[in-house]
């Protein structure tokens, strides 16, 4: 019977309280998703680039774009800027080449701008001390962002700058919730099975429960 | 606790877990198999010919068997499985999102459950005493390892090993015959079981029941994969994937373009052993069951493994554990090990991304191996946890080879 125990112990270890516990990993959420990757744009000291975008989510704390850093060559800065609608300048963060690997999905973190739903921000790239056989190059994606415009050296291009938005959890608890919510919500969506599984689950549990109960009264 | 409630308890957890994990396999296979309901026959012509026009393009890497049974089970629960070809030829990320997902994953791991229990079934009969009998029964059910191998990583090898142990009890019946097409119709869904038949054959009394035995089993095999030799498909996909081609990676070159290759080599001394046995005394169904196992530990140990294919040797190894209980640690250390090399690969569906029916978040969460990467290579720690298992089969094997205790 030691087996029974420990299996139980092992799979409600690994299946249910892991995954519980991975949630407080999560910090980071994905909100616009990043769309198909195409041809490259350079950063460097005569190429910048600006994307503008309308946020979906409050909390609004990380911007990340697929990055070319060929032969490894880059091991300079590249600037991150983000401005709010009137051009107002609200966070500032670099990344150094020598952390970024050809392809890589590099993430410009920064402090939360908590009331971000439905606000347009524009964010510009820019390596003014990198020549321009070391630059970085960044993805642009053939498809336009809705609601937003890319520019190379403040010039209308078509197209966007291939980049996904993250915002930051509000409290420790919400992927948690967020998970349990999501399967509650997908079980209920497909009431047929839910019922009928439910009513499984039960009858097993029924059975057991019932055996365990007349051992107990003998 | 008596056989009813274990089995009730058995099906209960399974129950709870079946529907939550995701392994991306089990999509592939069973839309593969689902063009049996459009009428195609030859599946892997068909994934020849058409492969650009289909949202997964994968080939299909199995036995003709595996087609035909998992693509007749979608027969049968189609007035159940809602939209369930749409989820299945969904090739985005987005598939784990789809409303249905518990349905399908639950129907879709239903049959398992039943190999399953066939398998613990047929273990209780290679034992004569009734507590045994619990015991093999109980610990096939109530062990970690088959509950995640089978329902969350969730390949169908469960089909084929399942045949494996009814070969193992028609040895006990001495119904050689049976027995050996038992192997014959399991090598229909996996090449592996054949790799036990030459101990079956050397367990057989007679010259004359051997060979009947070499081809019913061997002839039935050819006769279900005749008929798709000459597709290219099939021997791209099915005769030189997985296991038949794994088994010749590892290996000594011998120069002028020979090599030994170390599986072979080791299942060949196996042979040998077992061949050239005292005085040619009859095999006992303790030996030819060490045999089993020693032949799955030894390949094992020579190749890079998925983690489905621990469950080959398994119900085996819980056999002897339930007849010689000093197994159980060694066998467990071996176990544990082994679960691991595959866990350290660079596959998000080694850990997190079983998570993603439950949640596409958990795919945020960096890999073992991604983790790994960052301290120290993660391909030395495979290689010294496969080390490990292998350097555990060796001496296990010898144990094995030597003993003396009989299944009672």
């Amino acid at each position: 019977m030691k087996s029974v125990k420990y299996t139980i112990i092992i799979l409600i270890a690994l299946l249910i309280a892991v995954p519980a516990l991975l949630t407080f990993l999560i910090t980071y959420i994905p909100s616009l998703p990043q769309p198909s990757l195409g041809a490259t744009q350079k950063i460097d000291e005569w190429e910048n680039l600006s994307q503008s975008f309308t946020e979906k989510n409050n909390n609004l704390a990380e911007v990340a774009l697929t990055l070319k850093n060929p032969d490894f060559k880059n091991k300079q800065d590249i600037i991150f800027n983000l401005y709010d609608s009137t051009g107002h300048l609200l966070r500032t963060t670099t990344r150094n080449g020598s952390s970024i690997i050809d392809g890589d999905f590099v993430k410009f973190q920064f402090a939360p701008i908590a009331d971000s739903a439905n606000q347009s921000y524009t964010f510009t790239l820019s390596a003014p001390r990198v020549n321009i056989n070391d630059a970085l190059e960044s993805y642009i994606s053939p498809q336009n962002t809705p609601g937003g415009v890319m520019k190379v050296n403040d010039k209308v291009a078509t197209g966007s700058a291939s980049f996904a938005t993250f915002y930051r959890i509000p409290n420790r608890f919400f992927v948690l919730k967020s998970v349990l919510q999501g399967v509650v919500q997908k079980l209920l969506a497909d009431s047929t099975f839910a019922i009928i599984y439910i009513l499984l689950i039960l009858s097993c549990a029924g059975y057991l429960l019932k055996d365990l109960l007349k051992n107990r009264r003998r | 606790m008596d056989i009813k409630k274990i089995v009730v308890l058995a099906v209960l957890i399974r129950l709870l877990i079946m529907p939550f994990y995701f392994h991306p396999d089990i999509k592939t296979t069973y839309y593969k198999t689902s063009f049996l309901r459009q009428g195609v026959f030859n599946v892997y012509k068909y994934l020849d010919q058409h492969k650009t026009d289909l949202t997964l393009q994968e080939n299909f890497n199995y036995f003709p068997l595996t087609y035909f049974l998992l693509g007749g089970y979608q027969f049968a629960i189609s007035p159940l499985a809602g939209d369930i070809n749409h989820w299945l030829a969904n090739a985005s990320s987005g598939a784990v999102e789809e409303t249905g997902i518990y349905r399908y994953l639950f129907l879709l791991k239903l049959p398992y459950i039943i190999f399953d229990l066939l398998i613990g079934f047929f273990l209780m009969k290679l034992f004569e005493e009734k507590e045994k009998q619990r015991q093999v029964l109980t610990l096939w059910l109530f062990n970690p390892f088959s509950i995640l191998i089978i329902y969350v990583f969730a390949n169908f090898d469960t089909i084929p090993v399942c045949l494996s142990v009814i070969s193992l009890f028609l040895v006990k019946k001495q119904k050689w015959l049976l027995s050996a097409l038992s192997l014959g119709i399991a090598a229909c869904f996996k090449a592996y079981p054949l790799i036990f038949l030459p101990f079956l054959l050397l367990a057989i009394p007679t010259l004359r029941l051997r060979l009947q035995a070499l081809a019913l089993s061997l002839g039935f095999f050819i006769l279900i994969i005749f008929p798709f030799l000459l597709s290219p498909g099939f021997s791209q996909a099915a005769l030189v994937s997985g296991l038949t081609t794994r088994i010749f990676d590892s290996n000594i070159g011998l120069g002028f373009g020979e090599y030994l290759y170390s599986g072979v080599v080791a299942l060949v001394i196996l042979f040998f052993h077992l061949l050239l046995r005292e005085n040619y005394k009859r095999v006992s169904l303790d030996q030819l069951l060490s045999y089993f196992i020693a032949s799955m530990l030894i390949l094992l140990s020579f190749i890079h493994f998925h983690i489905q294919w621990l469950l080959w040797a398994l119900p085996f190894i819980v056999a002897l554990v339930v007849e010689n209980k000093r197994y159980f640690g060694p066998m467990l250390i071996l176990l544990c090990s082994g679960i691991l090399v595959p866990v350290l690969y660079n596959d998000q569906y080694m850990g997190v991304g079983l998570l993603s029916a439950l949640s596409p978040l958990y795919t945020l969460l960096p890999t073992p191996y991604t983790i790994l990467q960052k301290i120290y290579d993660p391909f030395i720690l495979q290689s010294i946890l496969h080390s490990l298992y292998a350097g555990g089969s060796i001496i296990l094997v010898w144990k094995l080879l030597v003993r003396k205790d009989e299944i009672s």
